[in-house]
């Protein structure tokens, strides 16, 4: 059998049974298998098998500088394992990448980080020929499985509308949305490649906002010439992309969308009464989902079109039915029983995320616990941060790993690849 | 089932190869040969025998052949075992049961050896078992899963082609691949 590898329909139909983590050591078994689990076709398969969120990271969020002129700070990233409780802080999983960065978005396998510590430039190009100090982040995306990753600037040099100042560094980063497509995004190709948006006030318009695209093939951005009249304020952290549709949460009961093959964007409504705690928005299945939560029940909605915006209730759980199903949260009963309001600090079970029918939720005082709507199964993994300070108050982005390949371009100085060819 | 080279009798010509001869009727005796790549004669009820796509296409291109069924690529060793599988499965057809199809399917694979389940999957390939083949890639994947690189080359008795640098750096770069491994 020592030809295993001869039949290749059935070699990918039996390895891409295995999940990433030992995929990553079936490489090592000779160098047939390693190049055999390292082509992007056998990727592709493997990846379609494989959705299902292994790991959520908290993006650390603190406060820096004082009164008017304080910002919040991105931090660090801890990631933790859904399947086997690890967790990690990012030095570890980012060691590969040049400097130190904070992550911004997942897509796919690949994630998307900015560099913690801006670069400085003098630029003399004003016409008045003062010389003007310029900010900008180092942008990574990276595979922290195969530490292969690309670089590139969040703006294009020479583009001085674009120009981040030193108190809107945060949020502007911070709003970058992030997708990865392993098969390309045209018909015609199918290398893998990606694309990020990021939403900022429109510098020409008030009350409006514009979007940059940046897009791995023509490795430039561009400003679009969509404008989005809205009076919403974009919730920080809180964006996420559905293959070319990117989404923001504002801080009304309204998201913000944006069809980066299309460059059209709109406002559309969040499910449920307005009243209703919208926890977080998730991709599944291929298509947005919303998670809404009131003091009986935790639903999850569907959209499913965009032209006519109507979400469709997709799952709906009874929390108390749901806590007395499950030993390890039947010490939340007694308050869920007596419909007890929950405060701020009292709240005792949170939707984090929700990914591929996956939905990740905290439970005081350090559990974090993903139930599958699929299999209906529940796994707890008990977490070693203390959950009022990490968990509650910072996004939760789910990560599913995967080989796949960013298709860094070879020769490239501001990038780097793993040693797949040996 | 007979595995032995004696005179296949077969009873009355094959009219019709259909799946729907579930009916346990006096049709059920109609029984078809087929010839492993060994040599060995099988004789398999014709329920069984439409289980395999590939001998059910050949019927369906001829449907009044009487003739033998070569099986160039079938050993009759994995054969038997898929033929036992194959009738298990027929029961389920008129009775479906997913729970009990799960139960049987995985008693199936349990009590076969590691060469059992790699010699099978070719076979079930060639004949076009999709449940079969189904059930073995997984008992393969669950095998190998989580086990150590050098118990994975045993099973598929693989040579390591890379020298103990190319190794090492290799390991080292999937670091996080090697944590939490069963002992072999």
């Amino acid at each position: 059998m020592s030809d295993f590898l001869r039949n290749r329909d059935i070699a990918t139909e039996i390895l891409s049974r295995l999940s990433t983590k030992e995929l990553g050591s079936a490489r090592c078994v000779s160098k047939a298998w390693n190049s055999f689990i390292s082509d992007p076709a056998f990727l592709r398969i493997h990846s379609q098998r494989w959705t299902c969120p292994s790991a959520l990271f908290f993006v650390i969020r603190e406060r820096s500088g004082a009164g008017f002129r304080s910002y919040f700070h991105l931090k660090k990233a801890i990631y933790i394992g859904l399947h086997d409780s690890s967790s990690k802080g990012q030095e570890s999983l980012f060691r590969f990448l040049p400097e130190r960065v904070v992550l911004m978005a997942s897509s796919n396998g690949i994630l998307c980080c900015r560099g913690l510590v801006p670069s400085v430039r003098i630029k003399n190009c004003d016409p008045d020929g003062e010389p003007r100090l310029e900010l900008h982040f180092m942008i990574y995306v990276c595979n922290p499985a195969t530490r292969e990753w690309v670089a590139f600037e969040p703006l294009r040099t020479g583009n001085s509308s674009v120009v981040f100042e030193p108190v809107r560094i945060s949020s502007v980063a911070q709003y970058f949305g992030f997708t990865f497509y392993p098969n390309g995004f045209l018909a015609n190709t199918t290398k893998p490649c990606f694309k990020l948006v990021g939403i900022q006030n429109s510098k020409t318009l008030s009350n409006s906002y514009s979007f940059v695209i940046y897009s791995s093939v023509t490795k430039e951005w561009k400003t679009s010439e969509e404008v989005l009249c809205c009076d919403y304020t974009i919730n920080q952290h809180k964006v996420i992309s559905v293959g070319h549709m990117f989404h923001w949460l504002t801080m009304a009961h309204y998201m913000i969308t944006f069809d980066v093959e299309k460059e059209l964007s709109a406002v559309i409504k969040l499910p449920g009464p307005e009243l209703e705690s919208v926890e977080c928005l998730g991709n599944s299945e291929g298509y947005l989902h919303c998670v809404t939560a009131n003091l009986t029940e935790i639903q999850v909605w569907i959209l499913k079109d965009y032209c006519k915006p109507e979400w469709t209730l997709k799952h709906k759980l009874d929390l108390v039915e749901f806590c007395r199903g499950h030993t390890e949260l039947n010490h939340l009963l007694p308050r869920l029983e007596r419909r007890e309001p929950e405060t701020d600090t009292g709240v005792n079970l949170v939707a984090l995320a929700f990914h591929e029918e996956i939905l990740c939720m905290l439970v005081k005082p350090e559990k974090l616990i993903s139930y599958s709507f699929n299999t209906r199964k529940l796994s707890s993994q008990c977490t070693a941060f203390a959950a009022d300070d990490y968990f509650q108050r910072y996004p939760a982005i789910p990560y599913s790993d995967s080989l796949t390949s960013i298709n860094v371009p070879e020769g490239d100085q501001t990038s780097g690849a793993n040693s797949n060819g040996i | 089932m007979s595995s032995s080279a004696e005179n296949p009798t077969l009873t009355a010509e094959i009219t019709k190869p259909s799946t729907e001869i579930a009916t346990e009727t006096a049709q059920s005796a109609k029984k078809i040969t087929l010839k492993t790549s060994d040599d060995q004669i099988f004789e398999v009820e014709e329920s069984v025998a439409m289980e395999f796509a590939t001998v059910k296409s050949f019927f369906e291109d001829a449907p009044s052949s009487t003739d033998t069924v070569p099986l160039p690529n079938v050993p009759a060793k994995p054969f038997s075992q898929v033929i036992e599988f194959c009738k298990e499965q027929i029961k389920f057809k008129a009775n479906p049961d997913e729970t009990e199809k799960k139960r049987s399917n995985s008693e199936f694979v349990k009590e076969k050896t590691n060469e059992d389940l790699v010699e099978m999957i070719p076979v079930a390939n060639y004949l076009e078992i999709k449940d079969l083949l189904d059930v073995l890639n997984q008992a393969v994947a669950d095998r190998i899963q989580n086990r150590s690189v050098e118990y994975v080359r045993s099973f598929f008795g693989i040579d390591n082609d890379f020298t103990s640098e190319e190794e090492a750096l290799l390991r080292e770069e999937h670091a996080w691949a090697f944590e939490d491994v069963d002992e072999d």
